[in-house]
């Protein structure tokens, strides 16, 4: 699954809010040791606080306060460039970071490569694309990318109304969303690497005032984009209500358990994964800590253990607005500050310090019962970074296999390419037919290519339901499947099947040949409309990249 | 009394004015009058001698009378009383009394009052100034003038010009039109082009015949006194007076560029008149005329076989260009081709061209035709061409694609039975629905078997054309055919076994055979198809092996290229390097296309799978690079870049193969074998070189040491051979111009209008049974002529006739040389040909052509006269052969045994060779052709150790001449667009028995076989030409350096 990155960049940050003072009052006089051998910082408290400011997604008062703070020149031009940027005023601050020199005795290495890939992201989002919506600013790359935009403002549209309410939240300006067009411009956003992105799963981010989010087509498989951008976005919310005073566990959970509220007027429950994740954990009582959850849940040693950090966070929060109702979060939120932490707060609500209400947790989670139901994968929150566009699955040669069943599926693959999809199913079957574990990924598509071209609607979804556990995050198979129930004429089923295909992955064509298939059966002409629209984007041909120019 | 006079003199001044307008204006009217009839006299009267005074003599008299009648006038009015008079006569009230007041006035008058005199005078006055003179109207003779002016001017104007040229000569019209000139003639100068020399006829009308361009001098001598003499032409039709030089005589010259006629007009004092037109025409200049009389026969050539066009060019005049047109694909060439001095009008133009010379390697098809300018200057040049011939070129590349092709289809079809197969549902016996579809689809496999085995069977054929096929090839196709063949058989008794379960015979044992044969054929077919895949997989792989080595290859040359730079200019060096690496990229770009056709992608899709587009750019930023280095002359930096370029080539290679899919162990080891023979035969090359020249030393030194060797040719044996050399030359020089002349359009006109009345003649009734008999043999004759024309067949003669007219050739230089031992080689090659020409003139020559043309005796008579010669030399080299071998016994001479100890030693070098590849290419025309240079050392070996050194001699050379030759067509089959076919069974054979001598025979320049110069001049062209300068080149070109030295 996918996780935030988020507290990657506030490693100082996140450390004072660890739970022992002892530790936090050391870091905070490391933090403060560290910034005063700074050579630009005259006073380490306005340093400290221009770097708050600028977490808090506070450009305005960063800006203000820049003017007279105890720093050098070249700092003080740092942050104002950086706040700029945070307001999306991208050619002034460009301008402003070309005249700074990233090797500077008074920038530290953090300031500087900060410097560095602020500035090179400025100049990418220059020739960037704005489409405003009433609550949003969506900045994009002309082209292929043009196919999400006939989705995001919608899906975005959805989550402000639906989640501002859940938060009490009013925006004070439009917030900037960035589709980032490939993972090399995404990493100067974010400041990740590629193998941590891969790893960790990290495609969107709240970071500098807006959500950034890497374009679907450049993740294999792509992802399901509408729940990762709300993410992001009660990211954003939180931290423009409670500053950077939030904990990061109260964070994510809070993140992890309202994302799905974009689409859904009622709470969804736990993803199966997670439920099946914290199940397993409580039975085994082998839970994550607060503590291990630092400095980042992309931290973590193993993916699993971020995902149970997941479940455990946002089964916190279920047990809290449980307990307490959905209105206390946005309460708490207002509340909380530096000295006003998330942890005192909860320790005066539920009358206990926060290892009692770790406790009590527990016990309720205990009790709330999460379902085993889901077969878990260790590479469910890996992602697969390209360097083209993902569109669809092809056909491909099979990985290392044995003699007999590589001749079979030869064979096979000789009668598919003659159209004798019969013949070809059954030298498939041959291929199979003494294997017991799940079939490969290709040897599925090849079956599925077979069973649709004969018409064999049912045989298709019970492949399916049987070999892929997630198959709902999956573009060709829920391609497959809508496929499918078009062959059983459940126009409804193979409809819900495509919108789900689409919100994983946008900018396969034949996503949308098999939607206009749907929507001329039903005369739905807006759709229809659209599909041409979306069909005309996707036959542009792929330009280069322009972070690779 | 003044005032009275002043009135008189104003009145009478009136009247004159008036009196003088009307006056003139008759003189004028009147003279117009007379000028139109006058003119008008001129246009109708012919034979009158008018001039232009006539003309003027009328308007000369009005003009004069009316001059006259106006100063008359004047005088007489300048009285006042003669005003006075007139005055009176107009006004009868005032008759006298003007007078008489004059007269009271003047006091003639008796009156005397004188107050009643002025009275009176002053009231006549008055009345007189009341009284203007009435004048006479002028506006009719105006008026007339005018009228009578513009009918002037319009005669003039429309027949001014005649008009003019009557007026102008004294004589009014050339009124006689049939003025004969008594003396005089006409010069007619044709174009020098035409070479026609200037001819004078008389001076007669009439026509006249002339090429455009021609001079045209007319000169008119008359024994009347002309005067003058007007010429007026077609052209321009005014008459323009010709000048005379002498008195009397004038001439005329024009340039004729276009028919014309050309009158004069005379005038000789007493008469004038014209001549009948001098009409000339032009003739036509026609353009050249260009009847190919034997080529190379049309359709596929390949590229290593000269191509051959003979033609017969005719022009009236002279053929002063003559070219061969070749196109191909969008481009064109012009060769220039002799023209005779001598014979420009008609000639024959005997072309022979190597296809490197006509078309790129590239090409895949081209046309030539001949084409003919003449040296007309005037309206020409005209141009003729022949027809033209299309070719196409053999490749064993495209022989090899469509084989693949062809294979393609195969596996297609074969995956259809196999999915036909797998389609049906075998029911019970008893459910007869599914029966009958079963039989349905049964048929169905049973034809696609069918079709697969025909394909098969093709292929098999194709394979013996393919150079790139291996024995091991052949054997899976072998197999394939006959594993296909069973399968037929058992789906034919499946057949059988269906029409039983129709039929209701024993439907559950039938239901349980057909179960089982059905499974057994499914597993048959799945091996079938699967092999055949694996297959064409195989030869895609082994296709981009001959591709990667034909690249190697190139940077190999590259590298050499650029060692051996010095010696080449800086421009020229830099624009080879880019020749080279364009192609090197072009050939890696065609691998590109082969790897993705193999993996069923467009090349986008392949070059975008990850790498590989990006390895693609790299090398041509590196080729850039390189470029760039030559230009900066920094051969360091080029040199480090080369060795970056080929790791870049290779590690695309293999990337690419990897993509495809590895190659077997058998394959590779394969590649390996076929890699080393590479080695072997270089190796093999140089010690056969070696000991080849040992051997002539040895040969020279016995020669030496008997004191050279006395058996040569005495000088009338010299001659006689001489002699049968010529007469063999002429022989089949008439044969082949007889031929030549007999096969044309004519003939075959003539045979067919020929045929048509023997026909005819067959249709009588009145035929006894002999003489019908006799008419359809001549009809059956006639008709075996005409198809012995029409299937080419005259071609083919032509050919073989050529070819051995080119072998004597061949020969007599050698004889002229004293190159008896190659004499006799060459000698036994002619009489190889003339074999063949007899053989060929036996069968389907009609009598017709046997008694035009006489090929069969020709071929036989030539013969004969080689056997004189080939006898004296074969004669002649027994006693040089024994002489020496008496001489070495008597020596005790062993150096021929350590010769033919090393013969052998070089020859155990292929045995072992074979045994150690024998699993890879045992069997394959490559080791054929390895044995049989085995075998030539052995025939070596076996001379030498015989003391036949000479015997010897020959078979190290044959072996060289082998090896050269596989190397030679080894290197041609790496290299991509080469066209050799190698390694063809039968081949061989074939092209000697259609096209003559296979060219490797003149490979071996180091073998000392003596080459013409021509051959050897265009061999080292070839090679120079090349692309890529490789090893073998630099050989032909060090010899040739040699030889020139010597």
């Amino acid at each position: 699954m996918i996780r935030l990155m988020w507290a990657l960049s506030l490693v100082f940050t996140v450390s004072s809010f660890a739970q022992e003072p002892t530790r936090d009052a050391v870091l905070d006089v490391l933090r403060r040791e560290a910034v005063r051998k700074m050579s630009g910082v005259t006073d380490v408290d306005d340093y400290l606080k221009l770097m708050s400011l600028i977490r808090s997604f506070d450009p305005d008062a960063a800006l203000e306060f820049t003017e007279n703070a105890g720093v050098s020149q070249p700092l003080r031009d740092l942050f104002r460039a950086w706040a700029l940027h945070q307001k999306g005023d991208y050619r002034d601050a460009l301008s402003l970071f070309n005249g700074l020199d990233e090797n500077h005795k008074d920038y530290d290495e953090y300031l500087s490569n900060r410097l560095v890939e602020l500035r090179k992201t400025d100049q990418a989002l220059l020739e960037f694309s704005v489409l405003e919506t009433s609550n949003f600013s969506i900045r994009y790359q002309a082209g292929r990318d043009e196919a999400m935009i006939e989705f995001l403002p919608a899906v975005m549209e959805s989550a402000y109304s639906r989640l501002s309410k859940i938060f009490q939240f009013e925006r004070d300006e439009k917030i900037i969303v960035e589709l980032m067009p490939d993972y090399e411009l995404f990493s100067y956003a974010s400041a990740l690497t590629k193998k941590q992105i891969e790893t960790t799963g990290t495609v969107a981010l709240c970071v500098e005032n807006r959500v950034v989010v890497l374009t679907p087509r450049r993740v294999a498989m792509g992802y399901y984009w509408p729940n990762v951008i709300s993410h992001e976005f009660i990211h954003y919310i939180m931290t423009k209500i409670g500053g950077d005073s939030v904990p990061l566990w109260f964070h994510e959970g809070v993140a992890k358990f309202f994302e799905g509220r974009w689409d859904a007027e009622i709470q969804p429950p736990l993803e199966d994964s997670l439920q099946t994740r914290l199940a397993q954990a409580l039975a085994a009582n082998s839970l994550v800590t607060f503590e291990q959850m630092y400095p980042s849940f992309a931290a973590l040693p193993t993916p699993q253990l971020a995902q149970l950090a997941y479940a455990q966070t946002a089964s916190m929060i279920e047990f809290i607005c449980d307990k307490k109702g959905t209105d206390f979060i946005p309460d708490l939120l207002r509340e909380v500050d530096e000295k006003n932490t998330v942890e005192t707060i909860l320790g005066t609500a539920f009358e206990r310090d926060i290892d009692g209400f770790l406790e009590l947790w527990k016990s309720w989670a205990h009790i709330r019962d999460y379902k085993k139901s889901a077969e878990l994968s260790d590479e469910d929150s890996a992602v697969t970074l390209l360097d083209s566009d993902f569109g669809a699955e092809k056909l491909d040669a099979l990985s290392e296999e044995d003699e007999s069943i590589k001749k079979h599926t030869r064979l096979g693959d000789l009668l598919l390419d003659n159209h004798r999809y019969g013949p070809a199913l059954k030298e498939y079957a041959k291929a199979t037919a003494d294997q017991k574990e799940p079939y490969s990924r290709q040897m599925m598509m090849r079956f599925l290519v077979c069973y649709e071209h004969l018409s064999r609607g049912q045989e298709m979804i019970t492949l399916i339901d049987e070999q892929i556990t997630n198959w709902k995050m999956d573009p060709t198979m829920l391609k497959y499947k809508a496929m499918a129930f078009m062959r059983l004429d459940n126009t409804d089923e193979a409809k819900s099947m495509l919108i789900q295909a689409v919100r994983v992955n946008p900018f396969d064509p034949k996503v949308h040949e098999l939607r206009r298939r749907v929507a001329e059966s039903e005369g739905d002409s807006e759709t229809l409309e659209q599909v041409q629209k979306l069909l005309d984007i996707l036959s542009q041909p792929i330009v280069k990249d322009p972070s690779k120019s | 009394m003044t005032e009275l006079l002043s009135y008189l003199t104003r009145w009478g001044d009136r009247i004159w004015r008036a009196s003088s307008i009307r006056t003139f204006g008759w003189a004028l009217a009147s003279s117009l009058l007379y000028l139109w009839i006058y003119l008008m006299m001129v246009m109708f009267i012919d034979r009158l001698p008018l001039s232009w005074l006539a003309a003027a003599w009328l308007p000369a008299i009005a003009m004069g009378w009316a001059a006259w009648r106006m100063l008359s006038l004047r005088l007489r009015l300048k009285k006042p009383r003669e005003v006075a008079r007139i005055i009176e006569n107009q006004n009868p009230d005032l008759d006298l009394k003007i007078r008489s007041a004059m007269d009271l006035h003047e006091q003639r008058s008796d009156h005397v009052n004188n107050e009643i005199a002025e009275v009176y005078v002053a009231r006549i006055t008055h009345e007189v100034a009341i009284t203007p003179p009435v004048t006479d109207s002028w506006a009719r003779p105006i008026w007339l003038s005018v009228v009578m002016f513009a009918m002037v001017t319009v005669v003039w104007s429309l027949w001014g010009n005649q008009l003019m040229r009557k007026l102008t000569q004294p004589l009014i019209a050339f009124s006689d039109t049939q003025i004969v000139f008594e003396n005089g003639s006409i010069t007619i100068f044709e174009p020098d082009y035409t070479n026609i020399p200037g001819r004078t006829l008389p001076l007669k009308t009439g026509k006249f015949h002339a090429y455009p361009g021609s001079r045209v001098r007319f000169t008119i001598q008359d024994s009347r006194p002309l005067q003058k003499v007007w010429i007026s032409t077609s052209d321009e039709p005014d008459l323009v007076v010709l000048s005379s030089e002498t008195p009397g005589q004038f001439t005329y010259e024009f340039l004729l560029l276009k028919a014309l006629e050309v009158t004069f007009f005379l005038d000789d004092q007493s008469r004038g008149g014209q001549t009948q037109p001098f009409a000339f025409e032009t003739k036509r200049d026609t353009e050249p005329e260009i009847q190919i009389k034997s080529h190379t026969p049309e359709g596929a050539i390949n590229a290593l076989d000269p191509l051959y066009l003979d033609a017969m060019v005719k022009d009236d005049f002279g053929v002063a260009k003559l070219e061969a047109v070749v196109a191909w694909e969008g481009d064109e060439k012009r060769l220039p081709l002799q023209v005779p001095n001598n014979q420009r009008t008609q000639f024959v133009s005997k072309n022979r061209w190597s296809i490197s010379d006509l078309v790129p390697d590239n090409a895949v098809a081209f046309s030539i035709h001949l084409e003919a300018s003449d040296n007309n200057p005037i309206n020409g040049p005209g141009v003729g061409q022949s027809e033209m011939l299309h070719f196409e070129l053999e490749s064993p590349e495209r022989k090899h694609d469509e084989l693949v092709d062809l294979a393609r289809q195969l596996l297609i079809r074969m995956t259809n039975v196999l999915g036909d197969n797998l389609d049906t549902i075998l029911a019970s016996a008893n459910d007869r629905l599914r029966i009958a579809q079963a039989h349905g689809v049964s048929e169905e496999i049973q034809s696609g078997l069918f079709q697969a085995q025909s394909l098969t069977n093709t292929i098999m054929a194709l394979m013996r054309e393919d150079p790139f096929i291996t024995t091991l090839d052949y054997e899976f196709v072998r197999d394939f055919n006959n594993d296909l063949t069973r399968a037929f058989r058992q789906r034919i008794e499946m057949g059988q076994l269906y029409a039983s379960v129709s039929r209701q015979a024993r439907p559950s044992l039938v239901a349980n055979d057909l179960n089982r044969l059905h499974g057994q054929e499914e597993l048959r077919l799945e091996k079938l198809t699967y092999d055949l895949l694996m297959q064409l997989k195989m030869w895609a792989l082994m296709d981009m092996e001959r591709s990667q080595e034909a690249i190697e290859q190139a940077l190999e040359n590259l590298e050499k290229m650029l060692e051996n730079g010095e010696n080449m200019d800086q421009e020229q060096l830099e624009q080879l390097l880019e020749e080279m690496l364009n192609e090197v990229m072009k050939e890696l770009q065609k691998m590109f296309a082969k790897a993705a056709q193999e993996m069923d992608q467009t090349l986008d899709e392949f070059m975008n799978q990850e790498g590989m587009e990006f390895q693609q750019d790299q090398m041509e930023e590196l080729k850039q690079e390189m470029l760039e280095a030559m230009k900066n002359g920094d051969m360091e930096k080029l040199k480090e870049l080369m060795e970056q370029f080929k790791e870049m080539m290779s590690a695309a290679m293999s990337g690419m193969q990897k993509a495809m899919g590895e190659m077997s162990p058998q394959m590779q080891q394969m590649m390996q074998d076929m890699r080393e023979m590479m080695g072997l035969l270089n190796e093999l090359k140089q010690r056969e070189e070696d000991l080849q020249s040992q051997t002539q030393q040895l040969k020279a030194d016995i020669d030496e040491e008997m004191g050279g060797n006395p058996s040569e040719l005495s000088d009338s044996e010299k001659q006689e051979q001489k002699d049968a050399m010529a007469r063999i030359r002429e022989l089949l020089t008439t044969l082949h111009e007889n031929l030549v002349n007999y096969q044309n359009e004519e003939t075959s006109k003539r045979i067919i209008a020929q045929i048509t009345q023997l026909k005819t003649q067959l249709d009588r009734e009145d035929l006894s049974e002999i003489e019908r008999r006799q008419i359809e043999s001549r009809v059956h004759n006639a008709e075996r002529t005409l198809d012995y024309i029409m299937r080419d067949s005259m071609d083919q003669l032509q050919d073989i006739t050529l070819k051995s007219l080119d072998t004597a050739e061949r020969m007599s230089d050698m004889l002229q040389q004293g190159e008896l031992t190659q004499s006799l080689d060459v000698g036994f090659q002619l009489e190889n040909k003339l074999l063949q020409g007899e053989r060929f003139s036996e069968r389907g020559v009609s009598e017709d052509i046997q008694n035009e043309a006489r090929p069969k005796e020709t071929f036989q008579e030539s013969r004969e006269e080689l056997y004189k010669i080939l006898e004296a030399l074969q004669n002649l080299k027994q006693n040089m052969e024994n002489k020496r071998r008496e001489h070495m016994a008597e020596s005790g001479d062993q150096r021929q045994q350590k010769l033919a100890k090393e013969q052998d030693s070089v020859r155990k070098m292929i045995d072992d060779f074979e045994q150690r590849v024998q699993d890879s290419l045992g069997g394959s025309q490559m080791m054929e052709r390895m044995e049989q240079i085995g075998l030539s050392m052995k025939n070596a070996e076996r001379k030498l150790k015989g003391s036949n050194l000479d015997g010897g001699l020959y078979h190290e050379q044959e072996a060289l001449r082998q090896i050269g030759e596989m190397m030679e067509q080894m290197q041609q089959s790496m290299k991509p667009g080469q066209m050799r076919p190698q390694f063809m069974p039968g081949m061989n054979g074939r092209q000697e028995s259609l096209y003559g001598d296979p060219t490797g025979d003149v490979y071996i320049p180091e073998s000392e076989r003596a080459l013409r110069d021509d051959q050897l001049k265009d061999l080292i062209r070839r090679q120079l030409q090349k692309n890529f300068p490789d090893s073998f080149g630099k050989e032909i070109k060090q010899y040739y350096e040699t030889l020139m030295d010597q």
